[in-house]
This record gives C-alpha cells, sequence and structure tokens, in this order.
C-alpha cells in the first residue's frame, strides 16, 4: 500500500522533469547575455536570445502536458522595450512565438511585473504559480514554473514553463489515485492543484483544518499533498 | 517600436464570428469594440492581411471588407513605404454617436437579453472567484476599481469599468466564462458609458469595491448577489434611455 509520502515524491519527479527544461533555459539565457552584461551595456540584443526557441522545442517534445516555455525579462533590459519577452507555445506543427506584450495604452499591456511569480524571481526564488488563467498571455489556464535568472548580481528576468492544466490534472489524479483516502495536492497559496475526489476543482481555495500535509518540492512548488486527519474522523466519513 | 498583433488575444475576441454573408461588418464590429476596451493599443500594427485573416479564420476578402469600415471611421490608418502598414488609431475609438446608433438599433427586448446573458456570466465569475482568487487578481480589482473611480473621459471610464469585469472572469479560472466575458463586455460597455445613460463612475467604482471585499471575504453567495444586482441596476439605466429614445 503506497503511503502519501512515496506519492509526493512520485510528484516531485513530474516537477523535477519540468525543471530539468527550465534550468537549461536558465543556462541558456544566462550565457547568452553574461557577455553583454560584462562588457557594461544594460541593454540586452535580441538576437542573443535565438537559442531560447531550441530549448523549448525540446522541452515540449519531451513533456506532453507542458503548453510552453520561455524567458521573461526585467524591465528595460531588452531591445531599448519597456516589456519584453522571449516565449513558445506548443502549435500545430512545432512551436510558435508567443508576440511579447504591448508596451503602448495603459489597459492593453500585459503588466507582468506585478505579477507574483514575476516578484517571486526578482527576489531570487523559483515559484510554481497558478493555476491561473493567463490573459493577454496564452489566454489558458496554467500553472507557471519559474524561476529567476540573475549574473552576477543582475537580476535579468525569469525563465519557465507552462503546465496545461487540462493536461496536467489528470497526470496528478492518476498518481493520488494510488491512495485509497481522498487526498488533495495544493500550490503553494493554498490553492487546489488536483485531488483523487471530484469535490476539490483545481484553482479553489483549499481550507486545511482537520488534514494533514505531506510537503512536495519544498526548494520551488512548496506544494503540499494533504490527507484527511485519521484521529479526528470517523470511520464513516472517510471514502 | 510597434508591436505585431496578438494572435491568441483575436482568437478570444474573434472565436464566435460565424460564416455570414455580414461578415466584414461584423469583423469591423467587434474590432472597433476591442478598440474602445483597449484590448488593441492605440498605433499597434496589424499583421500582413493573409495572416490576419487566417488568425480569424475568415477569407482575405471578407477581412478587407472590415479593415475599410475601420479605415472609414478613422480607426484605422494605412502607411505605405517601408515602414508601411495598417495601424490602430484608438484615439478615435469611442464616440458616442457610433454607440447611440447601435443602442437604437437595438430592440429594448433584445438589449434586456444581452442583460441577462451578462448578469448570468458576472454573477458566476463572482461566485467562482469568491472561491478561487489570488492576491494578484484582488491587487488588480482594487486598482482598477480605484482608477474608475477617478476617471474623467467617458472613454476611459469603458475601458477601466470593462477590465474590471475582464478581470473578475480571470479570477473565476474559466477559460470559457473569461472568453465570453471579453465578447460580452464588446457589446455591452460602449452602450452603459453611453454619456446619456448618466452612470456615476463613482458609485460604479464602489459598488466594484464591494464585490472585491465580497469576493476576498471569500462570501461567493453575497459576490454572486451583488455582482448579479449591479448588472440588473445598469441593464436597467441602458433600457430607460432606450424606451425614451421612442419617445
Amino acid at each position: 500500500m503506497a503511503d502519501a509520502r512515496q506519492v509526493a515524491d512520485d510528484v516531485e519527479a513530474v516537477l523535477d522533469q519540468v525543471y530539468q527544461h527550465v534550468d537549461a533555459l536558465k543556462s541558456t539565457v544566462s550565457s547568452a547575455v553574461s557577455s553583454a552584461v560584462s562588457a557594461g551595456g544594460r541593454q540586452l540584443p535580441r538576437d542573443r536570445l535565438t537559442e531560447v526557441e531550441a530549448v523549448v522545442a525540446d522541452m515540449v517534445a519531451d513533456v506532453p502536458w507542458v503548453g510552453g516555455g520561455g524567458f521573461v525579462a526585467a524591465l528595460d533590459t531588452v531591445d531599448q522595450e519597456h516589456r519584453f519577452w522571449e516565449w513558445w507555445t506548443r502549435g500545430n506543427a512545432g512551436i510558435e512565438r508567443l508576440h511579447p506584450p504591448r508596451s503602448s495604452s495603459d489597459g492593453a499591456e500585459y503588466a507582468y511585473e506585478v505579477m507574483q511569480w514575476f516578484r517571486d524571481g526578482q527576489a531570487g526564488r523559483a515559484s510554481v504559480f497558478g493555476p491561473f488563467v493567463d490573459f493577454a498571455g496564452v489566454n489558458q489556464l496554467v500553472i507557471l514554473c519559474a524561476e529567476p535568472v540573475v549574473v552576477g548580481e543582475q537580476f535579468l528576468g525569469v525563465v519557465g514553463a507552462d503546465l496545461v492544466v487540462d493536461l496536467f490534472e489528470i497526470q496528478m489524479v492518476r498518481r493520488l489515485r494510488i491512495l485509497a483516502e481522498q487526498v488533495v495536492l495544493t500550490g503553494s497559496t493554498g490553492r487546489v492543484v488536483a485531488s483523487n475526489t471530484a469535490s476539490y476543482a483545481p484553482g479553489e481555495r483549499f481550507a486545511s483544518a482537520g488534514w494533514i500535509a505531506t510537503g512536495v518540492d519544498a526548494d520551488r512548488a512548496r506544494w503540499s499533498l494533504w490527507a484527511q486527519d485519521r484521529d479526528q474522523v470517523s470511520p464513516l466519513a472517510r471514502r | 517600436m510597434v508591436q505585431a498583433w496578438q494572435s491568441s488575444l483575436s482568437a478570444a475576441i474573434f472565436a464566435a464570428v460565424g460564416a455570414d454573408a455580414a461578415i466584414s461588418s461584423t469583423v469591423a464590429q467587434r474590432l472597433s469594440e476591442a478598440i474602445s476596451m483597449g484590448l488593441i493599443a492605440d498605433g499597434e500594427q496589424l499583421p500582413p492581411e493573409s495572416e490576419l485573416a487566417g488568425q480569424l479564420a475568415i477569407s482575405t476578402v471578407s477581412l478587407r471588407g472590415a479593415l475599410a469600415i475601420l479605415r472609414q471611421a478613422g480607426l484605422l490608418e494605412t502607411r505605405r513605404g517601408r515602414h508601411g502598414g495598417s495601424f490602430i488609431r484608438a484615439s478615435h475609438a469611442y464616440t458616442s454617436t457610433r454607440s447611440t446608433e447601435r443602442l437604437a438599433e437595438l430592440s429594448p427586448s433584445r438589449l434586456r437579453d444581452l442583460g441577462y446573458e451578462l448578469t448570468a456570466v458576472t454573477g458566476m465569475v463572482a461566485s467562482l472567484a469568491a472561491r478561487r482568487f489570488d492576491d494578484d487578481n484582488i491587487a488588480r480589482l482594487t486598482d482598477l476599481a480605484a482608477q474608475l473611480g477617478s476617471a474623467e473621459l467617458p472613454a476611459q471610464r469603458l475601458r477601466l469599468d470593462s477590465r474590471f469585469r475582464i478581470e473578475l472572469a480571470v479570477a473565476s479560472q474559466s477559460e470559457r466564462l473569461t472568453r465570453r466575458m471579453v465578447a460580452l463586455q464588446a457589446e455591452y460597455s460602449e452602450l452603459l458609458w453611453l454619456p446619456a445613460v448618466g452612470l456615476d463612475p463613482v458609485a460604479c467604482a464602489s459598488r466594484h469595491r464591494e464585490l472585491v471585499k465580497a469576493i476576498e471575504a471569500g462570501d461567493a453567495d453575497l459576490a454572486r448577489s451583488a455582482a448579479e444586482a449591479h448588472v440588473t441596476d445598469d441593464t436597467r439605466q441602458i433600457v430607460e434611455l432606450r424606451l425614451e429614445m421612442d419617445a
């Protein structure tokens, strides 16, 4: 009989596979820009980021539930643009570039610098953010696995990969269903990622009173796998 | 530097355009509404015709018809030469004359029906948002409500209010309801913010803030009823104006 720790490790292994590719993105971006930074330039020419495409193509080919990924630049660091990203998404034929955020009218822009995952990056932390509908971005319900890119002392931006909830949830559910009891996997902000019962939908805020947590990927995702506290629950309340 | 068209966003706006003899005017209408809502920025360059027609899944003939309508309305400027192309002119986006004409074309009964659909969607997204919001959603909603309270121009009010309602749908984490909300706001907000409707942006912003409070408290029922009541009251004011037009 599997226990919660084994399932948590299994979930962690799924995230590890994604983070291997995110790490590859990070080193690609770091090495592409380190020469520009060491030369004292504040502005990074966009053509140095062309290798991002191939790394994302590898990732998308390797991990079926990843919808895309890339690099989101710190403000005012690439090509004289206020906001810039080099982001690729799974398309009908291979991967397609997501057009960078628009910068003119204030209502139309994608102000990624105020978003939690970007601020986590600025603070030097990796994070797994969501589920959230990435409106005016990929326009899909996704979970973003993000990691900061820092060269020397300079924060250059965030690299990341989108887990498409459409495809990812069921992968998690398959792993959670190994456990006989009702369990809920939650993200770092306490919202549901997946559960082995339909009572808990991804994205919902989870009230954890009466449940016991097993940590998942404490360094980056800070997810928790919750099982009901057997001491507090009558046998009838358990499935 | 001019940004290219965002294909995913255009898909969100135009998903519901069907095969129709009036397809050019439908596309032109949706585009001008999207410009009014600030979803397409001033100065934005459209991609080449063949590419855009492909993204919208319409023929290049229909697309050219739509672009001609926009050009005539002053919403699109075509420049020749090496840096040429078609550019959005958002500064001409909101004229109450055109929106008043649109209101006159809608029967009171269709207008009410639009209100019912928006009420259903808004109530549901508010209720979901109360169970699903994150801190980013609350910060963005609060900020948009505050900006709306101090917005001077009808065009700004329209843009901020519709962005608030779209952000509410985003907070619900439903892709379908978000797409529906974008389409509904495109139809609805230019009517709502007609100066003749007489909506008070300060009062509207304050109702938005009440809603955000209910969401933040996790009170799904209160959020739903507050959101529904707001749309119902707004729609009554638009219908009031519509009835007066025939007096």
